[in-house]
């Protein structure tokens, strides 16, 4: 691999093409073995595939570029709060429906930031819901025979259940 | 993967190692509580995976030394838990049902003193000046008199002396014991009025009864009435008079409400009467209770039973209400107990 490359092309599993830059790429282990691995001059035409849809993949390199210049300098604490708060931001406003898309993306690409990220993000879906609303967010049937739910009500003492 | 598109049931999506690590970042014993109620494998998956045991030990890890008392039958049990064993679905049923209740059950923070009640002592010199109920004040002398136990004297200075008390909840995770020997202001010399060494025992009743009177207590202590699931080593006392602590070798889970404090040898002579006391100012029991609205029933067998009663439970009242009416406490003692913790 040359150094003067900066930036790599990678497919998604749609086969759309993305570009992310090599310090970016280096937050996932199996990325900077793919930047070990392959030839990324300009005379070799090889493109590797990840295997994470593009509206995912799309995510996924917009949390790498933020998170990059971080990683690899360590920055002051003041950075690492204004990060936080991006962090949040990014998970309200805008991986939401991809969510869990985005948590087995992190596990694949093996990006611990962002695993724990998305499995806090999911974790706070059910922060204080009661079993009915768990329920509608994940679109689940309740399968208990009223005799079963009440039941699970004296096990679960405190737990509001409606 | 279109149910995955909208939040769709991850556990089934995504497999076990994902849907753990996720469940593992609900820190509330209540929110895991009602994941477990959302659907049957749902319900299944927190239960087969110790979910609920997990996030116990993660907010009460002294639990862990506990196990063997809590992981066998009915809901607690004291009885030894066979090694090679492997845990049967059962099992893993009623640690769930244990494991859930305790995380929502114990409170979050350490109490300074788990004693309710001072219950009975072995021999008392001066009765009632000198009453065990004078241990439950801190200091040893109030606005009018000085305020301590004392045994009744003895020319041999190995004869024992025990103390009981009763504890706030049937089940208490027990941290430290702390005992202060009396000092005799008033006799010549300040003589302190301590024991050599002090253990500890834990347990309960045989058969629930009020020992309401000293003389039933008493009989109690004779004819063995107790139970006792906590035996502690024995700790050397100091002839000093101050709040002496005994840290337990490991945090005890206790099953039952009753604390014997044994004082084990006499180590100071009254000048008067030239026979060897044991005197005692205070008692106290650092650790943790039940919260309010659950409590806990013990068979004679030693079969615990955890018990829930919202009614009782001041968690879901608004603040501004008053949490136990009087119309609802049916003694006097009760009704006492119950202003000196408002008082507090």
């Amino acid at each position: 691999m040359s150094s003067s490359v900066e930036a790599i092309t990678v497919l998604s599993s749609d086969g759309d093409e993305f570009k992310i830059t090599v310090s970016a790429a280096k937050l996932s282990k199996p990325l900077n073995w793919m930047l070990e691995d392959v030839c990324f001059s300009d005379d070799c035409d090889e493109v590797p595939t990840i295997e994470v849809n593009s509206k995912t993949l799309v995510k996924v390199i917009e949390y790498c570029e933020k998170h990059a210049p971080r990683a690899n300098s360590g920055a002051s604490d003041s950075d690492a709060e204004e990060l936080k708060k991006w962090d949040i931001e990014f998970m309200k406003m805008d991986v939401k429906d991809i969510l869990f898309h985005i948590l087995m993306a992190a596990n694949y690409l093996h990006m611990e930031g962002l695993y724990d990220l998305a499995c806090q993000t999911a974790a706070d879906l059910m922060k204080g819901m009661t079993v009915s609303q768990i329920r509608k967010i994940f679109h689940i049937k309740n399968d208990f025979s009223s005799e079963e739910q009440e039941q699970l009500r004296r096990q679960h003492p405190g737990c509001s259940f409606d | 993967m279109s149910e995955v598109e909208n939040n769709g049931d991850f556990i089934r999506w995504l497999g076990p190692d994902l849907s753990i690590k996720i469940l593992s970042h609900l820190e509330d014993p209540r929110d895991l509580g009602r994941v477990s109620a959302v659907s049957g494998s749902w319900h299944q998956f927190v239960v087969e995976n110790g979910l609920s045991k997990q996030l116990c030990l993660k907010h009460f890890p002294e639990l862990s030394t506990a196990s063997n008392v809590i992981e066998v039958d009915n809901m607690i049990e004291p009885i030894r838990f066979v090694p090679g064993n492997p845990m049967t679905l059962d099992c893993l049923k009623r640690n769930h049902k244990v494991y859930a209740f305790l995380a929502c059950g114990l409170e979050r923070n350490m109490r300074e003193n788990c004693i309710s009640e001072a219950i009975v002592a072995s021999s008392t010199d001066n009765y009632p000046v000198e009453s065990i109920q004078n241990t439950m004040e801190p200091r040893d002398r109030t606005e009018l008199d000085a305020s301590y136990w004392s045994s009744k004297g003895k020319s041999d200075p190995s004869v024992p002396e025990t103390l009981i008390y009763k504890l706030i909840s049937k089940i208490c995770v027990v941290e430290e014991i702390h005992v202060q020997p009396f000092q005799a202001y008033f006799h010549n010399g300040n003589p302190i009025y301590s024991a050599k060494s002090v253990r500890f025992r834990m347990g309960y009743l045989k058969q629930p009864k009020q020992l309401k009177s000293n003389r039933i207590a008493k009989r109690a202590l004779r004819g063995q009435d107790f139970v006792w699931t906590y035996t502690s080593p024995e700790f050397p006392m100091a002839q000093e008079n101050r709040l002496q602590k005994f840290k337990l070798p490991e945090p005890v889970f206790c099953v039952g409400d009753m604390l014997l404090v044994e004082l084990l040898g006499r180590v100071q002579k009254c000048l008067i009467d030239q026979l060897y006391y044991i005197c005692i100012a205070h008692v106290q029991v650092k650790g943790r209770s039940l919260c309010s609205g659950f409590s806990a029933k013990i068979q004679q067998s030693g079969r615990c039973f955890l018990k829930y009663s919202p009614e009782a439970d001041s968690y879901f009242r608004s603040p501004g209400e008053v949490t136990m009416p009087f119309t609802e406490l049916s003694n006097a003692s009760s009704r006492l107990r119950y202003v000196r913790a408002r008082l507090r």
